[in-house]
């Protein structure tokens, strides 16, 4: 959609040229505008789309910006209100008088009411915590764990760092990759399912930003164990502590961040 | 010049009108309720200390205006996450106790300032903060908890807190 | 007979002043015997609209007058006194109007401090009967120094025709009115200052020295912030006021005469104005110092979003006197040679504006929140103190440039060094902007301390260097210039009068905001550390609600200032048709 922005673009600086041509300043302003509207958009190709509340900022900014702009000279003005003018009072502009006040105002205002009492079924936006502070220790199983300066006991038993990794994927392949993807990515099966979507392991703002204790955490706990700020029901992801045990956990951590070339962050 | 002065009185409420919009439709809407005292009960556990502690220290203690919760450059004071063991190294090099650095930190902040920091803390324990002995305990128990060993507990500790603001944040 | 006129214009002030006062306590004895007795923490409720809502309004507007009355004085009396020495008509024409109407506007000032009188003891018994018990004697002082205020008043006034002859002793007395009303600001900052940063007193809040309670940190940057404020909103009040005369002017000769009115305002406004950020960051300093929590409150905490609402109305006034200066060049003659730089003003101006109203962080639909994350790359670098404190600067030096276009648009210079002259203020103007932007670049990636305690102070540095510079060029550029025609004061498009009623309601507005926060800055607290707010108003009320304040005290203060200019009109009428009769 975001791809026929800049032909907006170009279709308002087309109306912005000719119109400051043919000294029309009344079309150069909409000829503007729509520039604006179609520049502000198309951001939207090189970077993450500027949210609304900002573009809706930016165009009201313009909207009055270029009214003072076109107002400054005499002549200018004269000729900037001049098509409203003739449409408002000229004898032979009646049929466009008509449907402008009696069809297009209206339809507009109709329009309007209707966008803004449509029902929506949008939830409420509300800040969440993606990262909360693990806690202390945790159960697992009827064995207290604690997760603070928890380090993945499986890497220091290099020589079978082959075998565990291994095992992990299998897990990964068995458990995981449903919603996380084959590709460890986020982009599995289920990944249109959910909102907010799977997290993927690759790239460096995710698992690379955290240590294995946490991970560890949140694979043992699922959703359940979240804090109210990170809304524990926004997220799918189940306790796997009913379905691996600990050293099958360790495992699949393992895997995630070697198959992602991604390093656990430590603390100090 | 009677139509002037209509167009006058236009602008000026559509002026305000227009402000108002901004007010009432762009800005956020939320208000700040005061905090209300908390009064603890006897027996309560370690772990709804802690919870109790947490909800003042990101509310009513406000210490979030200066206390950031985890390290990051520019920080205006030490941060929370992992102020447990901080607080234990620095009880240990002045040879106190963890608890009384602690009460002490609280009560006369600028007898011990943070290496590299600012003193710029007041007393929680005077207003505009004004916590009283159990929130104080709470928040002590809270900041313990970040990566240090909790060892203050309610009304135990009430003694001992006295004791610390009688000799130290009296003044 | 004119001396009978000091003389009875004198006593009808004092008399007016006496039974305002007078009303208001006999009101206040009479209320306390009638209604209810306070709550037991020390309150008594308004009706309908609660205690806080009400003292809000009446303070506000009360402020407003009083910012009004205490402001125009200053440049009235500098305009007279450079209308005697430069031997001006049209000088000494002005300061005579400003005169008239700060003179009306005592009265509703008075009425309103009355009222506000009778308010605070019956809604806040508990909290007044502290003030007094700390700051007494500052109140019979301030009723001391307001009869002084009134004499000195009503006398400059009535006897401006009479000592035509005796000027000095006249400005003199201009003077002394002026000292009169700093004492005045004075003594209410100090309160103010108390209730905000207080000293001077014990935990429990027993008076233990009374000079510590009035000196406190506050009162010195409050009173001189207010002082310049006043100015730049007294001028504001006048320009509207010329705006309004000049709409329903009838002949040529008072539109003429309006027109410059409107216009000399509007620039004592905006020159005074420049001087408010420096100053406000003085008493934001003080503020920190007092009490770092309360600093860090206003600044960033519940109050972050007002600071954008302040950038937007800031911005508008900038903006807007931009406009009228630009729609001035039509009247001046050869005015139309500089048109064209114009066209870049206004994109600096524009972007400006828009760099400085982007916020840092904005309300994010689900749907946003999932594509964008929680952070934009592009708004976050905008949103800034690094990029705003550039975009206010490069604003500010556009709008400088913008008058001084208009100053030189109908002179031709005749100096021989012309050609350079002109090399040497594009010189200056281009250095200084990249200069600016480069120190705004870099200050991206310095730590903020560094930031707010050097660069950002160097940045504002070389922007006053550069005017100053710029002004002292073109005043030796221009001197015995030809002159190309001299300016068609009144022929100004209508449009031109709205945008300086424009910047007076923003300004109106603005100030209603920022003291709305100042008294906000103390949260639950009347006297902020010292005696808690226990009653049900003792909340900040959401954004909106404030606007909605903010807008009705605006509106409010338009409507009584707006009785003030009719009644100034009437009574030109009235002594024009004495003078024909």
């Amino acid at each position: 959609m975001s791809n026929y922005y800049p032909v907006l673009v170009l279709i308002g600086l087309l109306i912005s040229v000719i119109s400051a041509y043919r000294k029309a300043p009344f079309y150069n302003y909409i000829g503007i505008q729509i520039t604006i509207y179609g520049l502000l958009k198309s951001a939207a190709l090189i970077m993450p789309p500027l949210p609304a509340q900002v573009i809706v900022m930016y165009v009201a900014m313009s909207l009055f910006a270029f009214l003072i702009y076109f107002s400054i000279r005499e002549e200018t003005f004269r000729a900037f209100l001049e098509p409203m003018r003739s449409v408002l009072a000229d004898r032979d502009k009646k049929l466009q008088r008509v449907v402008l006040v009696f069809i297009a105002i209206p339809l507009f205002a109709g329009y309007i009411t209707y966008a803004k009492v449509r029902p929506s079924y949008k939830p409420p936006v509300t800040g969440r915590i993606v990262h909360p502070e693990p806690p202390q220790e945790i159960d697992f199983r009827g064995k207290t764990i604690s997760i603070l300066g928890l380090e993945n006991p499986l890497r220091k038993e290099t020589d079978r760092l082959k075998d565990h990794l291994e095992a992990g994927k299998k897990i990964y392949y068995q458990n995981c990759f449903f919603c996380h993807g084959d590709d460890l990515d986020g982009r599995g099966l289920f990944e249109q399912a959910f909102n907010p979507p799977p997290l993927p392991f690759r790239g460096t703002d995710t698992i690379a930003q955290l240590p294995e204790s946490f991970v560890f955490w949140r694979i043992a706990k699922g959703w359940k164990a979240l804090p109210p700020g990170s809304h524990p029901w926004d997220s799918a992801m189940p306790s796997f502590e009913d379905f691996l045990t600990e050293d099958q956990i360790w495992q699949v951590i393992l895997f995630i961040y070697e198959a992602t070339g991604n390093k656990p962050r430590t603390w100090e | 010049m009677k139509a002037g002065v209509l167009k006058l009185i236009f602008v000026v409420l559509a002026i305000n009108l227009f402000f108002t919009y901004i007010g009432l439709y762009f800005l956020p809407q939320s208000e700040s309720r005061p905090p209300k005292e908390i009064k603890l009960q006897k027996g309560i556990t370690q772990e709804e200390l802690i919870s109790l502690g947490e909800k003042i220290v990101f509310g009513k203690g406000q210490c979030m205006v200066c206390h950031p919760m985890k390290e990051e450059t520019g920080m205006r004071a030490p941060a929370i996450a992992t102020i447990g063991s901080t607080i234990q190294k620095e009880a240990e090099k002045k040879g106190i106790s963890a608890e009384e650095y602690l009460f002490i930190a609280l009560v006369a902040p600028s007898k011990h300032v943070a290496e590299g920091y600012d003193d710029i803390m007041p007393p929680v324990h005077k207003p505009p903060t004004s916590l009283n002995d159990g929130e104080l305990i709470a928040v002590a128990a809270y900041l313990q908890s970040r990566r240090g060993k909790v060892t203050v507990s309610y009304p135990d500790s009430v003694g001992f807190l006295k004791t610390v603001i009688s000799k130290e944040g009296g003044e | 007979m004119a001396g009978k006129d000091i003389k009875k214009g004198v006593i009808k002030g004092i008399l007016k002043l006496s039974l305002i006062l007078g009303c208001g306590f006999v009101l206040l004895f009479l209320l306390k015997s009638i209604v209810p007795g306070p709550t037991e923490d020390g309150y008594r409720f308004f009706p309908l609209i609660g205690s806080r809502v009400w003292v809000w309004i009446i303070a506000q507007l009360h402020l407003n007058f009083a910012a009004f009355v205490l402001g125009v004085p200053i440049f009235a009396v500098t305009m007279e006194f450079l209308g005697w020495r430069r031997t001006d008509e049209r000088l000494d024409r002005i300061a005579y109007d400003f005169t008239k109407l700060f003179t009306l506007a005592y009265t509703l000032t008075a009425i309103m401090g009355a009222i506000l009188m009778v308010s605070l003891p019956l809604l806040y018994p508990r909290f007044i009967g502290h003030m007094m018990k700390i700051l007494g004697p500052t109140w019979w002082a301030y009723i001391l120094f307001m009869y002084g205020e009134v004499f000195v008043c009503y006398y400059y006034f009535y006897s401006w025709h009479r000592m035509k002859e005796r000027k000095g002793l006249h400005v003199l007395i201009g003077v002394l009115l002026n000292v009169m009303g700093g004492i005045l600001l004075l003594v209410t900052s100090s309160w103010v200052g108390y209730m905000t940063t207080p000293g001077g007193v014990s935990e429990t809040g027993e008076l233990l020295n009374r000079w510590h309670a009035i000196n406190t940190y506050m009162w010195i940057p409050l009173s001189l912030h207010r002082l310049f404020a006043n100015v730049v909103f007294g001028a504001g009040i006048a320009a509207a006021y010329a705006a309004f005369r000049f709409i329903t002017a009838a002949t040529e000769d008072e539109k003429a005469y309006y027109d410059w009115m409107g216009y000399t305002s509007a620039m004592i406004s905006i020159g005074f104005s420049l001087i408010l950020p420096g100053i406000g960051y003085l008493l934001g300093v003080e503020i920190y110092s007092f009490n770092e929590q309360m600093g860090i409150q206003l600044m960033g905490g519940f109050y972050a979003w007002l600071w954008v609402m302040q950038a937007i109305l800031i911005g508008a006034i900038l903006f807007l006197v931009n406009y009228y200066l630009w729609i001035s060049l039509n009247k001046m003659p050869g005015g139309e040679r500089y048109f064209r730089y114009v066209k870049f003003l206004f994109i600096v101006v524009f972007l400006g504006y828009i760099i400085w109203l982007t916020p840092h962080s904005v309300a994010l639909s689900l749907e946003e929140a999932r594509r964008i994350g929680s952070y934009h790359p592009a708004l976050g670098k905008l949103g800034v103190m690094a990029s705003k404190n550039t975009a206010v600067i490069v604003s500010y030096m556009a709008t400088f440039i913008s008058f001084a276009i208009f100053r030189m648009s109908n002179k031709e210079p005749t100096v021989s060094w012309a050609r350079a002259g002109h090399i040497l203020r594009a010189l200056i103007i281009v250095v200084s902007s990249v200069v600016v932007l480069g120190i705004g670049v870099y200050s991206y990636m310095v730590p903020s301390v560094t930031r707010v305690r050097v660069l950002s102070p160097i940045q504002f540095g070389i922007f006053f260097l550069a005017i100053l510079a710029l002004y002292i060029l073109d005043s030796r550029m221009y001197k015995n210039a030809r002159i190309i025609g001299e300016p068609r004061w009144g022929k100004m498009p209508e449009r031109s009068q709205y945008a300086l009623i424009g910047i007076t309601v923003t300004f109106t507005w603005l100030m209603g905001m920022m003291g709305y926060m100042r008294s906000g800055g103390r949260m639950y607290w009347h006297v902020y550390g010292i005696m808690k707010d226990t009653s049900p108003d003792a909340y900040l009320p959401a954004h909106g609600v404030a606007a909605v304040i903010v807008t009705t005290v605006t509106l409010l203060f338009f409507f009584m200032i707006a009785s003030v200019f009719w009644s100034v009109m009437k009574l030109e009428k009235f002594s024009e048709k004495r003078r024909s009769d």
